[in-house]
């Protein structure tokens, strides 16, 4: 049994869930199954991030700080200089998935009055804050950068759980009438946060954590680079589950001590010949065969492994995925409103789409890749919405690029059966290109 | 000729410069450049989209009238920059054409100068870069004299809906949204004038539409009235922008539209902009900003609680007796909203009708069960809604 199917069998019942997780127990006896598994985890990195992730849950559900609910992309540097509790409804709702509770928690959203037009995250979240199952907030933190839903979704919530919602509102614009914007709002964030908690809003601690944010950054770059070896030292599907550590982890402690180990092992694993297997499987020696190398744009399906394993299956790696590239600039400790600003304004999905399209191309050249598959989330407008028209131009490039409709949560959008013979014949024209016919 | 679409793109700026601008809203068949966007994005948006492509490339087949040749996209929603991206990417296209993504600060439910400020800067770059492509200079007095003109119309324009207010039986509330429409497409010195005769001839019941603006202004006339039941329940709509066959179904099966909160319809009369601004010093940027902003916010301004509020008391003041929620498939602002409204309205006891559509391809068939059902159930009792 692995660590999910463990966690499956304590939260079986919904009516259990709350009790299960808001228990101590739950954490000592999901530690140790943890543990147990150690040896079979492909990385030390992806153990330790699991580790975090438990740890963090646990402090959440069991009320040993503030609780703070974060939106993706919010700059949760300001969370960690406060010691209070990030959570991540998003990620929680990926997890829901993985478990096998989505469709059941997505119908409690439908129930709550969300259209099932709008992203599968925020309708299992919704459904799951209906049913009481997620952890208390006392502030909600969303970003308008990059998702358009979360500000509205906990516009919402913040109605429900009576917790402010405070929002930064991030322009498309960059320049300094744009930093100085957002940078005055991080700022009146900050210390409205601390007045809510309680806390004490201390300059040296923001320092730290953005110091240790900017840790992450060049582990994490580090990281990248050692990625363009041929073959591909890392899972690329074993690197999406770092997303934790990118919308939750940021100026903690351990989310730089992870990135270093993560760096350092992927450099010692090059150096020593050995390749990490398929994702999850351990490690292996030897070269690892790569049929095709994909740089892979936005998510997964959460519900189901069926399609990312098929295509490991068909001996394609993820060389690089969209959501790893680092694309801020350094930041700076003793300007960390500045900084956070400069990092919120940069991101390249956030402004015309020929920079999405512009940075992708130089990923795909980067990294060598013979295709790019751009997964259209559903109801991700802001990455959907492009797609085709990354498709055309970056095909007038000369890359052969696959747009993938499909869902992250909800799997009763797509049938996994045909996205797999998309993907086959994908695969298919890979290979011919190859073969040069 | 610029296109745009929402309601918070300054029409002002473009005055100013000698630009005429065209409000896209997607009414005509087209196809032109769907290729473009994907099936599961807002439907109006897909339907600027092609409007603009048609007539750009004229083979609507109808005659559109003067090509684009640029358009100005306030940042709304994902829907909006993504049709702006269209523009930008459109390899069909020949000549230059001026594609500009306006950036739009959201007031987030309060008075909130640091965004105005923000649109300010935004409205300024706006023009600058206007200037530029034109060829033609920044003037401030012609920017105020548009500023002015544009607020008379926004002003005569609120007096019609104030006068369907009294009596909506009277008026079809598609000719209004129709009149929006055609408000944001026309120069408003040749549009206040009209909008006067009519108001005129509105407010005298015999009158015959013979004054100034002659035959324009009767044609509006025949286009506005109507003769409903005032025994019909009062309803106020909202949501995102509908299909006017949609209001007209609402009135052919016995409602009448007392009041709207649509962006094709009341909130483009919303502004504000403070007057005499003709006295030194002032920044008209700013003054505009404010103007624009500092209204009561639509859902993407994420106004929280203030966004109920400000319904509930739009009932009042229309004396509705029940709420249509049009939502378009895909617009993720009203399906959002519509999930905190729709508990707010059951616990204030006001009937709330929630309808989807896809724009054009309205679905009507299937809207009026629903709606047939909805004006039986708040019967023909004219009762208003106490809350």
């Amino acid at each position: 049994m692995d660590f999910d199917g463990f966690l499956r069998s304590l939260l079986w019942e919904r009516q259990r869930w709350n009790r299960v997780l808001s228990s101590p127990l739950t954490y000592s006896l999901l530690n140790g199954f943890l543990r147990l598994t150690r040896a079979s985890c492909p990385l030390e990195a992806v153990y330790r991030t699991g580790l975090f992730a438990l740890n963090e849950i646990g402090r959440a559900y069991t009320g040993k700080a503030p609780v703070v609910w974060s939106s993706a992309y919010f700059p949760v540097e300001l969370v960690w200089s406060l010691d209070l509790c990030p959570f991540s409804p998003e990620v929680a709702a990926a997890y829901i998935a993985e478990l096998g509770f989505a469709e059941e928690t997505m119908n409690m959203g439908e129930q709550a009055g969300y259209s099932r037009d709008i992203c599968s995250f925020h309708r299992c979240i919704a459904g799951a804050a209906a049913a009481g199952n997620l952890p208390r907030p006392a502030a909600l933190l969303a970003s308008t950068q990059l998702c358009d839903g979360a500000p509205l979704l906990f516009q919402n919530l913040s109605a429900l759980y009576e917790a402010p919602a405070l929002v930064l509102d991030v322009p498309y614009s960059s320049g300094p009438e744009a930093e100085h914007y957002v940078a005055g709002q991080l700022e009146q964030v900050w210390l409205s946060l601390a007045e809510l908690t309680g806390q004490r809003p201390d300059p040296a601690r923001l320092a730290e954590a953005v110091s240790r944010s900017e840790e992450f950054r060049a582990q994490m770059q580090r990281v990248n680079e050692l990625r363009c070896r041929v073959p591909s030292p890392v899972s690329g599907i074993d690197m999406l589950g770092f997303i934790y550590l990118f919308f939750i982890g940021q100026g903690s402690r351990e989310a730089a001590e992870i990135s270093a180990t993560l760096a350092s092992e992927i450099e010692s694993d090059c150096e020593a010949g050995v390749r990490v297997g398929q994702h999850g499987t351990g490690r292996q020696s030897g070269a690892r065969p790569e049929k095709h190398r994909l740089l892979w744009m936005h998510l997964k399906p959460y519900y189901s492994n069926e399609l990312m394993n098929f295509v490991e299956q068909q001996g394609a790696v993820l060389a690089m995925e969209e959501f790893s590239h680092i694309y801020w600039p350094p930041l700076d400790p003793e300007q960390p409103f500045f900084s956070l600003a400069r990092k919120l304004l940069s991101h390249f999905a956030f402004k015309p789409v020929t920079e999405r399209i512009r940075v992708m191309a130089e990923l795909a050249r980067k990294y060598r890749v013979d295709g790019i598959v751009h997964f259209s989330h559903h109801g991700c407008r802001q990455a959907s919405g492009g797609a085709l028209m990354i498709k055309e131009a970056l095909q007038e490039e000369g890359w052969p690029v696959l747009v993938l409709e499909g869902d992250c949560v909800d799997g009763r959008n797509e049938a996994c059966g045909g996205m797999l013979t998309r993907m086959q014949a994908f695969m298919e024209i890979l290979q011919e290109r190859k073969l040069g016919w | 000729m610029l296109g745009w679409v929402c309601a918070y793109t300054p029409e002002e700026v473009f005055a100013a410069l000698g630009i005429e601008s065209y409000r896209l809203c997607g009414e005509q068949q087209a196809t032109a450049m769907q290729h473009l966007l994907p099936v599961n994005i807002c439907p109006l948006v897909r339907a600027c989209l092609s409007e603009a492509g048609a007539r750009n490339s004229g083979c609507d087949g109808a005659g559109m009238g003067t090509p684009l040749s640029g358009v100005v996209m306030a940042a709304a929603c994902p829907a909006l920059v993504h049709l702006a991206n269209a523009f930008q990417h459109d390899r069909g296209r020949s000549g230059r054409f001026f594609v500009h993504l306006l950036d739009l600060p959201r007031t987030l439910g309060r008075e909130n100068e640091g965004a105005c400020l923000a649109f300010a800067a935004s409205l300024r770059d706006l023009a600058g870069r206007l200037s530029e492509f034109y060829g033609v200079a920044w003037d401030d007095g012609a920017f105020l004299d548009a500023i002015e003109r544009q607020q008379q119309v926004r002003l005569l324009l609120r007096e019609i809906y104030r006068m369907r207010q009294e009596r909506p039986e009277q008026f079809r509330a598609a000719g209004i949204l129709e009149l929006v429409r055609t408000a944001g497409r026309t120069r408003k010195e040749e549009l206040a004038p009209l909008l006067r005769s009519l108001v005129a001839s509105l407010r005298d019941a015999g009158a015959s539409g013979s004054q100034d603006g002659g035959s324009a202004a009767a044609l509006q006339l025949e286009c506005l009235r109507r003769q409903g039941s005032p025994r019909g329940p009062r309803l106020l709509v909202t949501g995102s922008p509908l299909p006017t066959a949609c209001l007209d179904l609402i009135e052919d099966l016995g409602g009448n539209v007392a009041g709207d909160d649509l962006c094709h319809g009341y909130r483009y009369c919303l502004p504000n902009v403070e007057e005499d601004l003709a006295g030194g010093g002032t920044d008209l940027f700013l003054a505009l900003s404010r103007g624009y902003l500092q209204r009561p916010a639509c859902p993407r301004m994420l106004p929280g609680e203030a966004r109920f509020a400000y319904l509930q008391a739009l009932v009042r003041e229309c004396r509705a007796q029940g709420v249509v929620y049009h939502a378009l498939k895909f617009c993720d602002t009203s399906l959002y909203d519509y999930a905190l409204l729709r508990s707010r309205f059951i616990e204030a006891g006001i009937p709330m009708l929630y309808l989807e559509t896809e724009y054009r391809d309205a679905g009507l068939e299937q809207a009026r069960t629903r709606i047939q059902a909805f004006l039986e159930l708040l019967g023909s009792d004219s009762t208003p809604v106490r809350s």
